[in-house]
């Protein structure tokens, strides 16, 4: 800690040795938001120290840091420096990608909507939350009790923007908006499976999943997801790993079944969610809770092909 | 309970608070979407930070070499496709 109190202290060989020693660290957070643009990667990494040098409202310099070093005496919580600093990078990098999107303007469609249908376009086209995240964000808020309202409110958002042909657009929106659960970058030639809970302790992710969800219910659920898609019939799975894995759009997936209109993609789509969800509810699970588990799973648990 | 500080908030995916103040805050966290969807990431981006390239050899430089009290914002350069304001559908 000695090196953050000599660059909060305004040493500028300190503040270079700091540089020195987490730039590497800031660039590999960047890469992963950039997708691999290699300007925009540095780019990131000058908003993210320029972040750090924020000053309070006293005009100190730093304020971040000095947060860090107070967070440390006050409640004793010795967290890695390291770890701190990946979550304050994020929150600068998500500040800086919303202003250069500008101030956005709803579509005609979705304004003649009403207001909690526009919540709800907000928060999973705009904000990128997950359907469950939505769903429980909107509880929080008192706007919608039921989550089949709030499918049938996200399906007609859905029909509204396909009338406009605007649902490619904000797909797009939405692979730019980086660490989603169901979003994650995907390397070329790889494909994303659906993943089953790693029994091996070194194999936990630490604090994050103990909080989040039990061992035993993430590998029933996931279990389950897997079983559900392999049952499906062959042309549903793959148009499904084709479109939510490989997050193909839907005229890339025409091209590649051999449909002749793209409207097929999404009617193979609706009808693969409707088995799943019939699938899960036979063994006693709920959607909701299934989403909220690949959310958690994505990412932290071992590849296991299904 | 309020959504917990981003120091709180380390600490808790570190494992290095404790006792009352840590299991109030991790009771929340697993009811709150949008801060178990802030642990979820910063475990992602934890994870791969193995995977990712060198940094340009010249950036650390530039980087150093700004003054404290210099801003290091990129001009705006509005022929740029990422500075563009988004349009308005």
């Amino acid at each position: 800690m000695g090196l953050i109190r000599r660059v909060i202290a305004g040493d500028q060989a300190a503040w270079e040795e700091f540089v020195n020693a987490y730039c590497g660290f800031l660039y590999s957070l960047a890469w992963r938001y950039a997708r691999g643009d290699v300007d925009l990667a540095a780019e990131l990494v000058l908003v993210a120290l320029e972040g750090l040098k924020k000053p309070d409202a006293e005009g100190r310099e730093f304020y971040r840091l000095r947060k860090y070093l107070d967070s440390l005496e006050r409640f004793g919580g010795r967290s890695r420096f390291v770890t701190w600093l990946a979550l304050v990078t994020r929150n600068l990098f998500r500040d800086w990608f919303r202003d250069q999107e500008g101030r956005r303007v709803l579509p005609k469609e979705i304004e003649g909507l009403d207001p909690v249908d526009q919540e709800i376009f907000k928060s999973v086209f705009w904000e990128g939350l997950s359907e469950s995240e939505a769903f429980e964000t909107l509880v929080s808020k008192k706007k919608i009790h039921d989550f089949r309202e709030f499918q049938r409110r996200l399906e007609a958002i859905y029909d509204k923007l396909k009338e406009r042909n605007l649902l490619g657009i904000y797909q797009d929106l939405l692979r730019r908006m980086p660490s989603l659960p169901l979003d994650s970058p995907v390397s070329p030639g790889s494909m994303r499976y659906i993943q089953v809970a790693d029994s091996r302790p070194q194999a936990r992710p630490d604090r994050a999943l103990e909080i989040a969800e039990d061992q035993a219910v993430a590998e029933r659920v996931g279990q389950a997801l897997s079983e559900a898609i392999l049952a499906l019939p062959a042309v549903s799975r793959q148009v499904l790993l084709l479109h939510a894995v490989q997050q193909m759009s839907g005229e890339e997936v025409r091209r590649i079944m051999g449909f002749k209109k793209r409207q097929r993609v999404y009617d193979e789509l609706a009808k693969a969610r409707k088995k799943i969800g019939g699938f899960l509810s036979k063994r006693g699970i709920d959607a909701n809770q299934a989403r909220r588990s690949i959310g958690w799973l994505d990412g932290l648990l071992k590849k296991d092909e299904i | 309970m309020t959504c917990p500080s981003t120091e709180e908030l380390a600490a808790i995916y570190d494992g290095s608070l404790k006792g009352q103040q840590a299991q109030k805050i991790r009771e929340h966290v697993a009811s709150c979407p949008r801060c178990s969807h802030e642990l979820h990431v910063l475990h992602q981006n934890l994870q791969s930070v193995s995977q990712a390239p060198s940094p340009p050899a010249d950036l650390i430089g530039k980087a150093q070499k700004h003054r404290q009290t210099e801003s290091i914002t990129p001009q705006v350069n509005l022929l740029h496709p990422r500075h563009r304001p988004a349009k308005k559908y």
